[in-house]
């Protein structure tokens, strides 16, 4: 079974949601697909008031991502700009990347894989502060370990090529 | 499952009801995101790179970095000295209501195959529509956004 087969039976068990953009007029040229846990914290179904925004923010920028504009994505993970959009963590070999959500406070990050180009899969959200406390190296192995147990058969995109993850990355030069 | 927030996120205000903090949060976040993809499309289209972009802004080259690596809070004054020194653009602005655009036939998964697949889920499209229809009857269509309304003078 390919990848996309196990997202497909995946969104129909209700495991994984792809995400549309909420004006109508947008297409789709990228797929985002979410878990429950990072659908409700785009929803908007956190109690604090502040998180909700910043899913709400969170959100839009998922958007952009998925209507196809320019991305920068920081392949390396000891030296990636602090405003990168998408970036790939420590140790690369597990292809855990993670979306950086850095203003307004708090800052989110949304843990996740590519399953193939173009097609990102996530699967955790931290903020900044949970993060500390829980570690930032311990999140990025739960999130391959929800990765696995998704998809026993099929490992995450890793290449050190940006292209490979994604059409349209920007370098900054 | 295909899902987005609920469209009535973005209804048109009426009367003096107050808006969700979640609406202005996106919507801000939506300008932020358009004025970056149009700074980020002239930086593509001339290929002028960082290093350039910071000698004819007097600025470091961190700095532009910082300002190109994702949508953020830019002042006005930062978005117009950025555009005009990537390629002398300048800014012509234009709205547009985001519920009146045609509805995208590219909606479904572009990884699957949009013919077997997952549709929209039928209370988000339904809602999409209601709205779309109760607004055309009180109201003209409304500008469609397109990368052409961003046109340069300059």
């Amino acid at each position: 079974m390919s990848i996309v087969d196990e997202i497909k039976t995946h969104c129909d068990n209700g495991n994984l949601f792809h995400l549309l953009p909420i004006e109508p007029g947008r297409s789709v040229e990228r797929d985002v697909f979410v878990s429950k846990e990072i659908w409700d914290f785009l929803d908007g179904n956190d109690a604090d008031v502040k998180l909700q925004q910043v899913g709400a923010r969170a959100y839009r920028r998922l958007e952009s991502f998925v209507c196809g504009n320019a991305v920068v994505l920081g392949m390396n993970p000891l030296q990636k700009d602090r405003t990168s959009l998408i970036a790939r963590n420590d140790p690369t070999s597990d292809g855990v990347v993670d979306v950086r959500i850095n203003d307004p406070q708090p800052a989110v990050r949304i843990f996740g894989c590519f399953a193939t180009r173009n097609v990102l899969v996530l699967l955790l959200r931290r903020t900044r502060q949970e993060l500390a406390q829980k570690g930032f190296a311990s999140s990025i192995r739960l999130c391959r370990r929800q990765w696995d147990h998704l998809f026993s058969s099929c490992t995450p995109l890793v290449s050190e090529d940006p292209h490979d993850y994604i059409t349209g990355t920007f370098d900054i030069g | 499952m295909t899902i987005s927030l609920a469209p009535s996120i973005l209804a048109e205000p009426a009367g003096e009801e107050r808006l969700s903090a979640r609406t202005l949060a996106y919507v801000s976040e939506a300008a932020r995101d358009q004025l970056y993809d149009l700074v980020v499309q002239n930086c593509i289209e001339t290929g002028v790179t960082k290093a350039t972009l910071a000698k004819r802004l007097g600025k470091d080259p961190a700095q532009i970095s910082r300002l190109l690596g994702a949508p953020g809070n830019w002042t006005i004054d930062t978005f117009a000295e950025l555009l005009f020194a990537i390629n002398g653009s300048m800014l012509q602005a234009s709205s547009y209501l985001p519920l009146r655009a045609a509805v995208s036939n590219r909606r479904a998964p572009a990884c699957l195959d949009a013919s077997t697949i997952v549709k929209m889920s039928p209370s988000v499209f339904n809602e999409a529509q209601t709205i779309r229809k109760s607004q055309e009857i009180t109201a003209p269509m409304s500008t469609v956004r397109n990368r052409a309304d961003y046109t340069y003078a300059g």
